[in-house]
């Protein structure tokens, strides 16, 4: 049976045979920085390892597919997640109401800040759920056995937080404007554009850490605990460069955007790198 | 045991005459005056801080190729030794900070990295303190330091460019531009005698983790013995990795 092919249920994961990853002898990091050589310079053993990788590499975006669709279904019966995500971020923008004057100036000044401050503390508390669900019917083992790469694992549910992170961003960006008097007119794509780069960060190192958190006690204290240091250089990032396009001349500024991009690739590579140990048994 | 008791000896000495050298002999400096002394210490304290997280680093890496519970041990070795010399920076920063910026503390790029640094590794020591499994506990803070220590840069030049952009007009810049001879001598031998220490302490720590991994090694297989013994394995209340 092809993965990918007519219904996927949860369990069409684990129910497929195929090719298990252990069966090349270097690890497939190798193998796919390989894929980006000319075939001329790789040496046979490699080249034949390269090839069947090929076939995995495939499988690996079909299997993450299948754990997003489970992921979204998962969230999609229930939507509990994402109204608690919003409702909480909401409480978080109207209580900073009480701590500055929100008029225009003001608000372009701490704006900026008190918007990824909000999305920080509810990613912070959105994505503990990603593996701490898994843990209640030991259910992470079961993808574990599944013939699939530890990566589509740990990509699927990235891909799902991302997408529940962007549709709750999408409900409080205008929200946000409205209440503090901001203009979002001539700027949204820009401001997509941040946003993206910011979310993206966030639910890569957010999802690892979930996956990280899921294994100690009070994991619903421990997950900001270890993962807002980490964000540090990503909010102060994301809030320059929202600022700047919510200056009074709207601007990209490059240097920031370019930031946030080095930094999404250097924790993207890292969880690549290693998630073959952050999901082992 | 006896090469042990010699080598702390030694080292104790030496740090005893670095702190000598930083009180008496290095020269007053022109408008500090006693109170710069102790740059001596507290620039010495965050190179062995550096390495003290190099060390964790290296150890972590070390641990998720080989797997090899020894390198776990180094690595959470060098992070409590790298966090007490990041404390103590820490702590002697701001005393030094008082009398000669006016304040306390800024948040300058290097002080707000230093922090994230140190808030960092201190969530460290607090994710192996709630994980029960001495394996997970291995790998999953191996890989919580990896991915710490790609922050540090980040966190560096975040704060540099954020600066640069909104300079801070308390602080002109730290001591710099050409330290007296005598003074540079003294600053070596500080930097030299507060590296030994931290590696003897490392050591130290070292070989307590170690014994303290076999000890709840031995306890495991008591307990598992006795259970086995008394009511043929039955009961599923082991508790792995016991304190």
């Amino acid at each position: 049976m092809r993965r990918g092919e007519g219904r996927c249920s949860q369990f069409d994961v684990h129910a497929s045979g195929g090719r298990e990853p252990q069966d090349f002898a270097c690890p497939k990091q190798i193998i796919v920085i390989a894929n980006a050589v000319p075939r001329f310079f790789i040496p046979a053993a490699l080249r034949r390892a390269r090839d069947a990788e090929r076939d995995l590499l495939l499988t690996t975006a079909q299997a993450a597919g299948i754990i997003l669709a489970k992921e979204l279904r998962l969230e999609f019966r229930t939507r509990e997640l994402l109204t608690a995500t919003v409702i909480f971020a909401l409480v978080v923008v109207v209580l900073f109401s009480f701590a500055f004057d929100p008029t225009a100036a003001e608000s372009r000044r701490y704006g900026p800040g008190l918007l990824w401050i909000a999305f920080l503390f509810a990613g912070s508390l959105m994505l503990n759920p990603s593996f701490a669900r898994e843990q209640n019917n030991e259910t992470l083992d079961a993808l574990r056995m599944a013939p699939i790469s530890s990566f589509a694992i740990l990509l699927g549910k990235i891909l799902a937080n991302f997408i529940f992170m962007s549709l709750a961003e999408l409900v409080l960006v205008p929200v946000f404007a409205v209440l503090y008097n901001l203009s979002l007119a001539g700027i949204v794509w820009r401001l997509i554009l941040v946003l993206v780069l910011g979310t993206w960060g966030l639910t890569v190192t957010g999802t690892v850490f979930s996956a990280v958190s899921a294994h100690a006690r009070m994991r619903e204290l421990l997950l900001p605990l270890l993962l807002l240091p980490l964000l540090t250089p990503l909010l102060i990032a994301a809030v320059e460069s929202t600022s700047a396009l919510f200056a009074e001349q709207p601007a990209l500024d490059r240097t920031w955007l370019a930031f946030l991009a080095g930094f999404d690739i250097v924790f993207l590579t890292a969880s690549w790198l290693l998630c073959d140990h952050l999901l082992a048994e | 045991m006896k090469a042990r008791l010699t080598i702390t000896a030694l080292v104790a000495l030496l740090i005893f005459c670095a702190g000598y050298a930083a009180l008496f002999i290095a020269p007053d400096e022109a408008t500090m005056h006693a109170i710069q002394r102790i740059f001596y210490f507290h620039v010495a304290c965050w190179n062995a801080m550096f390495c003290a997280f190099f060390v964790a680093f290296y150890a972590s890496v070390a641990y998720l190729v080989t797997g090899k519970r020894k390198w776990d041990a180094l690595g959470v070795s060098g992070v409590e030794v790298g966090v007490i010399c990041c404390t103590i920076g820490l702590v002697t920063g701001p005393l030094w900070a008082r009398p000669v910026w006016g304040i306390w503390w800024t948040w300058d790029a290097k002080l707000t990295s230093t922090f994230i640094l140190w808030l960092l590794f201190i969530a460290y020591l607090l994710l192996r303190g709630l994980i029960e499994d001495p394996e997970k506990k291995a790998s999953l803070s191996a890989i919580f330091a990896i991915f710490a220590s790609l922050d540090i840069p980040l966190v560096y030049l975040a704060n540099r460019l954020w600066r640069t952009q909104h300079p801070q007009p308390v602080i002109a810049g730290g001591q710099g531009s050409g330290l007296d001879p005598t003074m540079s001598k003294v600053l070596l031998l500080c930097l030299f005698a507060v590296f030994c220490v931290m590696i003897l302490v490392l050591i130290d720590r070292y070989r307590l983790e170690q014994l303290r991994n076999e000890c709840a090694e031995l306890k495991f297989e008591i307990e598992s013995q006795g259970i086995d013994a008394f009511d043929g394995a039955a009961t599923p209340a082991l508790q792995k990795g016991g304190q």
